[in-house]
């Protein structure tokens, strides 16, 4: 039996359903995403499981702890929200300290505390500045110290990187695994970001419509998407049709694709544009099936130029057969 | 390209001039020793400084002034914050005609209002006391504190309301430590501007005044429109100088801009 | 309580004060002063109570009314033009300007705002008057005075000087959202500096000229200081002449439906107006 449990949860909004029979279980220590284009139902979700919206119908429990009955101040989760939500008229000191005041925790060890959580996310000297004078990621870290510090059951991170430029949020990728996985603590990471979700879950959850459309491991979800949706949420795929089943479509990541000369390989096209992109090579090729992208790893210059006809090759191991036309 | 011509710079200059030009007269001419108004060249003297302090009319009326700005401002405030709250986050039956109501004091005529509130006072014989100015001016500055008041309740992250729950905070404190520090800056912005509007005003005050409670811009007015000795200089010297002092201020803490233009920088 | 009923409740409870506040010192004084101007007045007992138009009749018939009406009108459409052709210009250029002098400028052009009427007024009194600073140095020197006190001319020139930082405020308020990106635009189309102000600011600036210019005309036509110490008993507007009404003649109900006819015509013009910028302007400008 999971640590947090979602079983059967509903969110309606007079005849809009943000949220329908979702169900989810999360192992004590785990790190799960809840990856979807927005819209999807993910962020109700969180506000859910935070107690910022009652459920419609569904149960979520804590170690068989139902959680529903249980206001959102008693539920002892720690929050990262999109906006960071700091206090601005209080120090980072004592945004961090104002859980643990309302815990009751006496001065001695709320100092500790706060000492311990501050080293933690790398803000040593800059107890006594306001968030207005730090920079977004900054701000980020006292965030994440704020939820942390109060040593949440479980910590919710909603879109918590997307205010940061591409490559601090790598860097706070790295640090924010290392953290959760340093303390043990569950996590549920709610984004839109799909590297986002590969880099820091132990489990991904895609969402589309208010339900999972999928679940399991990064890799084993890019490796096998179930949905023609997964598969291009996830990643990029090339489409094609199923010679078995007309109805349904077959994936093909781009990555797993050759170029070989005219006349050879599975299908035929015309170059109609070469990229670089550092890593790799990305070629789009105009086909009977449609324009198929095929990246290369960066061995040398580009293979083919523009307007020229290559061939297409791939091993039929990597094809991926999609269930329904979505 | 973004920059300012020589023609825009003269233009500014003249500009500055004839904005500050009347202002400068006046604090010019108050230091005349003289009898009348005359702009002092080697002669300065405080006479007209010390002529304020023996004429216990205006020293009074500044009191008044003060005073009923003070009352009218922080009844306004008292008011204006519940009911801003009531606006921005709840979506009610008469949201829209309680926002329209409580700002259209700008719309109305000020010597429409002042004959309105002397109607309303003489019916209810009030006239003449303090209390019924305050009342009259509070209503007066409501669009200002409202205003003011409003834009920091709609522009603050709600989510740090959440971010307390989320910790553990109940509402009450969530409001005490959280929600209030955040929307002081507005209060405090709005109560400024109600307490100089109401320190200011002199069409509604017109109207209200009595001679035992004369505010300072009515004593001045009556002044002026019979002889124009060069106490009515030293006096607005006075004023101006007050005035500066709060500007500066505001300036320092909020940015003229925010304050009255209602934009960010 | 429960919860559901105090979420549905609070709003009201929460504008109670202020609602109070404004219907008992706000909604009952001006029906009274409505209900007043249909009562009428003797010299000899006084005001009395009663229903007739013949105030309004009294107004609307008289051309001493006429003028003082078509006065108000004439200064808030001169004001409010000198505002708009003035202040545009300006606040352009003070969105233009640096750090420090764009905040001396602002105090020096926001700053009179917080400074009452009647002082500012007074200083024009003792710049331009009949004794004033300019007309006795003239004198001194042999020209003629320039007069100013009493003249419409010098009502206006001191109205615009009340009236035109609430334009530049207006427009500054949209030239802050305008992106400056849009005159380099232009420019590197080859446009002029004068085309860029016209062709590329000023249309993009309309809806705070527009706005600015409700503010300006509303006030200016209800103004009262400026046109009573400047302008006196010969340059009569609505405002001083309620006033007088009131204070002087004792002619209540006179006054009230003066009042009334002033707030009335300042009410359609905001409405019309405001009719006016949604028609042209709420689609393009959200």
């Amino acid at each position: 039996m999971g640590f947090l449990q979602l079983t059967s949860l509903s969110k309606r909004f007079g005849t809009f359903t943000a949220v329908e029979d979702f169900n989810l279980d999360i192992e004590k220590g785990e790190f799960v995403s809840l990856l979807g284009p927005s819209g999807c139902g993910k962020t109700t979700t969180l506000q859910m499981i935070a107690g910022f919206l009652e459920p419609t119908a569904g149960r979520i429990t804590v170690e068989g702890e139902d959680l529903v009955a249980i206001p959102s101040a008693k539920r002892n989760i720690g929050i990262v929200f999109q906006s960071y939500a700091l206090f601005p008229h209080l120090t980072v000191a004592q945004n961090i300290a104002f859980g643990l005041e309302m815990r009751g925790i006496t001065a001695m060890e709320r100092s500790q505390r706060i000492a311990r959580a501050i080293d933690i996310v790398h803000l040593k000297g800059f107890e006594a500045r306001f968030p207005k004078q730090l920079s977004g990621g900054q701000q980020q870290r006292v965030a994440l110290a704020r939820a942390i510090v109060i040593e949440p059951r479980i910590l919710l991170l909603d879109e918590p990187m997307s205010n940061l430029d591409a490559k601090l949020r790598e860097d706070m990728q790295l640090e924010l695994r290392q953290i959760q996985q340093e303390l043990g603590i569950t996590t549920l990471l709610v984004t839109h970001d799909q590297h986002e979700a590969m880099a820091l879950s132990d489990r991904i959850a895609v969402m589309q419509g208010g339900r999972i459309v999928q679940i399991g491991a990064p890799y084993e979800i890019y490796e096998n998407p179930s949905s023609r949706f997964v598969s291009t949420f996830l990643g990029k795929s090339n489409l094609l049709p199923d010679p078995a089943q007309m109805a349904r479509q077959i994936s093909l990541r781009p990555e797993k694709t050759r170029l070989v000369p005219a006349g050879q390989g599975k299908l035929q096209g015309r170059v109609t544009a070469c990229i670089f992109f550092g890593a790799h090579w990305l070629y789009q090729v105009d086909t009977d099936h449609g324009l198929l992208l095929a990246y290369e790893q960066n061995l040398g210059a580009a293979r083919a130029r523009n307007g020229e006809t290559v061939g297409i090759d791939w091993d039929e191991a990597h094809l991926r057969h999609l269930e329904g036309q979505e | 390209m973004n920059q300012n011509g020589p023609f825009a710079l003269i233009f500014h200059a003249l500009f500055i001039l004839f904005m500050i030009a009347p202002l400068a007269v006046v604090v010019w001419v108050s230091f005349t020793p003289l009898g009348y108004i005359d702009a002092p060249t080697t002669d300065w003297s405080l006479r007209w400084y010390r002529e304020i302090w023996n004429s216990s009319g205006f020293i009074q009326s500044f009191w008044l002034s003060l005073g009923l700005a003070f009352a009218a401002a922080t009844l306004s405030l008292v008011a204006a914050v519940p009911a801003a709250l009531a606006i921005a986050r709840y979506d009610f039956h008469g949201r829209g005609f309680l926002t329209a109501m409580f700002l259209s004091p700008l719309m109305i005529p000020s010597v429409v209002l002042g004959i309105a509130f002397l109607r309303f006072m003489t019916a209810i014989s009030i006239t003449g006391t303090f209390y019924g100015m305050v009342l009259c001016h509070a209503v007066f500055v409501m669009p200002f504190v409202l205003r003011l008041t409003l834009a920091s309740v709609t522009g603050m992250d709600r989510q740090a309301e959440n971010a307390a729950i989320s910790l553990g905070a109940s509402n009450m404190t969530t409001f005490r430590r959280v929600t209030f520090p955040m929307i002081l800056p507005g209060m405090v912005g709005g109560w400024v501007l109600a307490f100089i509007t109401s320190f200011d005003e002199l069409t509604v005050s017109v109207f209200i005044a009595s001679p035992s409670l004369t505010t300072l811009p009515v004593r001045l007015f009556n002044h002026i429109t019979q002889t124009t000795t060069p106490i009515v200089a030293s006096v607005s010297a006075v004023i101006i100088f007050l005035s500066l002092a709060v500007i500066l201020i505001l300036e320092r803490l909020y940015g003229l801009d925010r304050l009255l233009v209602g934009t960010k920088r | 309580m429960t919860p559901a009923l105090y979420r549905r409740t609070a709003p009201y409870w929460l504008s109670l004060p202020g609602f109070v506040l404004f219907a008992v010192m706000l909604f009952v004084p001006l029906v009274m002063t409505l209900l007043l101007s249909f009562y009428s007045f003797d010299y000899t007992a006084g005001i009395q109570t009663g229903f007739s138009w013949h105030n309004y009749a009294d107004v609307v018939s008289d051309d001493y009314f006429h003028e003082i009406f078509w006065r108000t009108f004439r200064y808030g459409l001169i004001v409010t033009l000198f505002c708009i052709v003035i202040g545009v210009p300006e606040a352009y250029i003070l969105n233009r300007m640096r750090a420090p002098w764009r905040t001396i400028s602002l105090v020096a052009i926001i700053g009179p705002l917080l400074i009452s009427v009647v002082v500012r007024t007074l200083g024009w009194v003792i710049l331009m008057g009949n004794n004033g600073l300019v007309n006795t140095g003239l004198e001194r020197i042999g020209l003629a005075k320039i007069p100013f006190i009493y003249t419409e001319t010098g009502v206006i020139v001191a109205l615009i000087h009340v009236m035109i930082p609430f334009m530049i405020i207006s427009v500054w308020a949209v030239l802050q959202k305008v992106d400056p990106a849009t005159e380099n635009a232009a420019a590197s189309l080859g446009a002029s500096q004068p085309k860029v102000f016209f062709r590329v600011v000023v249309p993009q600036v309309i809806p705070g000229i527009l706005s600015g210019s409700l503010i300006v005309f509303s006030l200016t036509t209800s103004a009262f200081a400026t046109p009573a110490i400047i302008g006196g008993r010969r340059l009569k507007v609505a405002s001083t002449t309620i006033y007088d009404e009131f204070l002087n003649t004792l002619e209540w109900p006179l006054g009230a439906a003066i009042a009334i006819i002033l707030l009335l015509g300042i009410m359609a013009v905001i409405l019309g107006w405001n009719r006016l910028i949604e028609r042209r302007y709420a689609q393009v400008f959200q």
